[in-house]
């Protein structure tokens, strides 16, 4: 071996050993900087090397087309902005001095209108009156009218600020007038009844004969037939099950949560026809059709409102659904006849079973006057 | 597995899916005809008096608003001894729970205050159950000679706004006022307020007239004058009574039972000549004049509709009365009522859904309506005579003269509404017959 040979063969073990040891067992990455660049057109760059905007997109060139914002009369026509005329074309509408007048002087002075109602300036007496021209007249000129007595009505102010705000007075006057809330029930101890409870004394061992088993309130519907019981099955997938079982559930209905005292019943099931007649019943006594218009008697409405758990209508969502019938005059006149009978026949709260709350919670009445028209 | 994977989604897609919100269940559906049907109870305090000297004009107008109410059958004024408080100011606040205690449903609250000759009233309506004001409060002001107007105003408000539809109080009815026995009987042409106060008479009792109508606009009269010995038209202004005109007629001809038509502008009327009775309508402006009935029956009592596209009559063409409806000009009619009697005097109403009529069987009239496909007849008064319907401006309520049996007998004016319900006698210083309704004053 030559000593070129030799040392050619050292330098590449060493080299080799050096990459395999050394170099290679090095796993650290090497450090690096990373810089973010953003990627501009050309147009930006000569725009920015020359200090001019690049042109803006195509959907914002409107918004810079301010001159034409500055363009008078086109855009806003002139007749129109002077349209208001509006008292000048209902001249029987007059503005309520409630608007010109600050609200604590209810004292309401407007200018006075002349009421030109003078009835025909003819004395008790009897009058002559000057024989018809002859046959041969033609024709009447019409006579000019003349100017139509009027009396203009105008909106008084609302009423003082404190005209609203009268809860004294009402409740002192309901303290008066109203009989008070009934002493809350306490629920009977179903062991022992308390010995003036019941004309009997009932041990424990026996039950007492008097003692309804079943609700005296008319059934609401037939019993179900018992389900079928199957034998269970020993290859009934779990999982089909499961779907089985969230399907019927969310086909249930779910009980609305009660919003105030006493806890109404959850109770399901349908409102008994006994129920629904009575609840009718009650509202008819108060539904009075006869200051309805020969309109409003013609028109059946539908109304609906919402109900506390004390069987009272909440005044505020009693609405108007819709109408058939008549026009919208008389179908406001309908509903506000319809809706007083609502509130004024609520003293005590309609007679609806609290265990069954759920069910008369939300009403939709339908209000057919047309029948009571032929009475 | 990747089976019962699938099922696992699926089932939890159907429970969330599925589960109804809250307040899903249905509302409670439930249908109202059963209802009652009585005036409605209302109160209405004195108006108060602002100006000190309006305590009587007060009064006066609060009796007023309240006899139009109660006048209508619809509506039961609450005696003031049975209030429990009475509101302390115009603008004070209501005590609801007082009202509410003695089942008042409507309150009307109001102020008057009289300077010199001007007179303001200002009231409010009030739904007592509701424990809110129905419409603003509203003012009218004018002379102390025009206080029952204002009276009338207020109450028409009050009455539209709790019904639903206009009032009739402020308006006029002109009428035939008689006096002396029946063989000899002076007949005169006066106007009056719907309630029968400020009779003013318009002709003298120089000659029999007959059948007064009111134009559309209230303005002038259209009436059947004897005083040429034939039965001719005049008109006459209701501002000016003594310029009158006459309808041309030829000599020889008898022209009656006019009527205006919607517009004012033409009257129809029935011209008798040679025995013979049709039905004629007459331009006021250019004087011509068109033939619409060509018949050897008597054609007679034409009114129009309120569009004016169809008129009304009374004719014997069949053999017996009955009412018929025609076009406007003229052409083939449509006989409307075919039951037993005989029909006269229509009316169409100015709502255009009913037509009045007098008939008479068996020995006694009555006031009726019907469609105006002649169903739903519907008979509202009987009696030994009565006759000459007239609508109220609103439709609801008709007036009729009524005369009692015997030599002494007088003639009345009487009103009573659609339903048949409310028959009341119009007081008028005189006896009154054949009354014409006249529209709202402005």
């Amino acid at each position: 071996m030559s000593v070129g040979t030799y040392f050619s063969v050292t330098g590449h073990a060493a080299l080799v050993v050096w990459m395999v040891v050394g170099w290679g067992m090095s796993a650290e990455p090497l450090p690096f900087e990373v810089t973010e660049v953003s990627v501009v057109t050309g147009e930006e760059f000569a725009a920015l090397t020359q200090g001019v905007q690049p042109d803006a997109p195509a959907g914002a060139v409107p918004e810079l087309e301010t001159p034409q914002i500055e363009d008078p009369a086109p855009v806003v026509p002139t007749p129109e902005v002077e349209a208001p005329p509006t008292p000048a074309q209902q001249p029987d509408v007059i503005a309520p001095p409630a608007a010109e007048t600050p609200p604590e002087a209810p004292d309401l002075t407007v200018p006075d209108t002349v009421v030109t109602d003078t009835p025909p300036d003819v004395p008790d007496t009897p009058t002559i009156i000057a024989p018809p021209p002859s046959a041969e007249v033609g024709t009447s000129v019409r006579p000019v009218p003349r100017p139509a007595p009027r009396v203009a009505p105008e909106i008084v102010a609302p009423p003082n600020p404190d005209a609203t705000v009268a809860p004294e007075v009402t409740e002192a006057a309901t303290d008066q007038v109203e009989a008070p809330d009934p002493e809350p029930v306490e629920p009977a101890d179903e062991t022992t009844a308390p010995e003036a409870a019941a004309d009997q004394i009932v041990t424990e061992a026996e039950e007492p004969a008097f003692a309804p088993e079943i609700s005296s309130r008319p059934q609401t519907r037939p019993s179900r037939p018992a389900p079928a019981v199957d034998a269970p099955a020993d290859d009934v997938d779990p999982v089909a099950a499961a779907v089985a079982e969230a399907a019927s559930q969310a086909t249930e209905p779910t009980p609305p949560t009660p919003a105030t005292e006493p806890t109404p019943g959850l109770g399901g099931g349908e409102l008994s026809e006994g129920d629904k007649a009575g609840f009718l019943r009650q509202i008819g006594n108060c539904w009075n059709t006869g200051t309805l218009s020969t309109g409003a008697q013609n028109t059946i409405i539908v109304m609906a409102f919402a109900m506390t758990p004390e069987g009272r209508p909440v005044t505020d969502s009693i609405s108007l659904d819709s109408f058939t019938g008549g026009s919208a005059a008389d179908a406001e006149a309908a509903f506000q006849t319809a809706r007083r009978a609502l509130i004024r026949c609520t003293d005590e709260g309609y007679d609806l079973p609290r265990d069954q709350y759920s069910l008369w919670q939300r009403v939709e009445l339908t209000v057919d006057p047309t029948a009571m028209r032929q009475r | 597995m990747m089976t019962r994977l699938l099922s696992l989604v699926a089932a939890l897609f159907v429970m969330v899916a599925a589960v109804p919100p809250a307040q899903a269940q249905e509302p409670l559906q439930l249908t109202l005809r059963d209802g009652v049907i009585e005036a409605l109870p209302f109160a209405l305090p004195t108006f108060q008096a602002e100006v000190a000297g309006s305590e009587q004009m007060a009064a006066d107008i609060s009796r007023v608003v309240a006899e139009d109410l109660t006048g209508t059958g619809l509506f039961r004024q609450i005696p003031s001894s049975a209030f429990i408080s009475t509101p302390a100011g115009f603008g004070a606040p209501v005590a609801f729970a007082d009202w509410r205690a003695i089942n008042a449903q409507a309150l009307v609250t109001g102020a008057v205050a009289v300077n010199g000759d001007q007179v303001t009233v200002k009231f409010r309506l009030y739904d007592v159950f509701s424990g809110a004001e129905m419409g603003e409060g509203l003012q009218f002001a004018g002379t102390t000679q025009g206080w029952r107007r204002m009276a009338h105003k207020v109450a028409d408000v009050v009455y539209s706004r709790i019904t639903g539809e206009a009032g009739y109080f402020d308006s006029r009815v002109v009428f035939i006022a008689e006096t002396g026995p029946k063989d000899d009987r002076a007949k005169r042409v006066a106007i009056m307020d719907y309630d029968g106060a400020n009779v003013q008479f318009l002709t003298d009792t120089s000659a029999i007239v007959l059948a007064p109508r009111f134009s559309p606009d209230g303005q002038r009269i259209l009436y059947t004058s004897f005083g040429s010995g034939f039965p001719r038209i005049n008109v006459l202004n209701v501002d000016n009574p003594s310029g009158q005109q006459q309808l041309q007629t030829a000599p020889g001809e008898m022209a009656f039972s006019p009527r205006f038509s919607r517009d004012g502008r033409q009257v129809i009327y029935s011209l008798a000549n040679g025995g013979n009775t049709d039905i004629y309508r007459s331009d006021l402006t250019t004087g011509q004049f068109t033939r619409l009935t060509n018949t050897p029956a008597i054609e007679t009592a034409p009114s129009f509709s309120p569009d004016g596209s169809r008129i009304v009559f009374e004719s014997d063409r069949s053999g017996t009365q009955q009412l018929y409806i025609m076009d406007a000009n003229g052409g083939e009619p449509q006989r409307i009522s075919f039951g037993s009697g005989r029909y006269g005097t229509p009316v169409w109403s100015p709502r255009g859904d009913l037509i009045a009529f007098t008939k008479q069987e068996a020995g006694r009239f009555h006031i009726g309506v019907m469609r105006t496909d002649g169903s739903e007849e519907r008979l509202l008064t009987s009696s030994f005579l009565d006759e000459g319907p007239t609508w109220a401006p609103n439709g609801r309520v008709i007036m009729f003269a009524r005369e009692t049996q015997g030599a002494d007998g007088t003639s009345s004016l009487f009103s009573v509404d659609i339903t048949g319900r409310n028959l009341r006698r119009v007081t008028t210083p005189q006896g009154g017959s054949d009354p014409s309704w006249g529209p709202l004053q402005p």
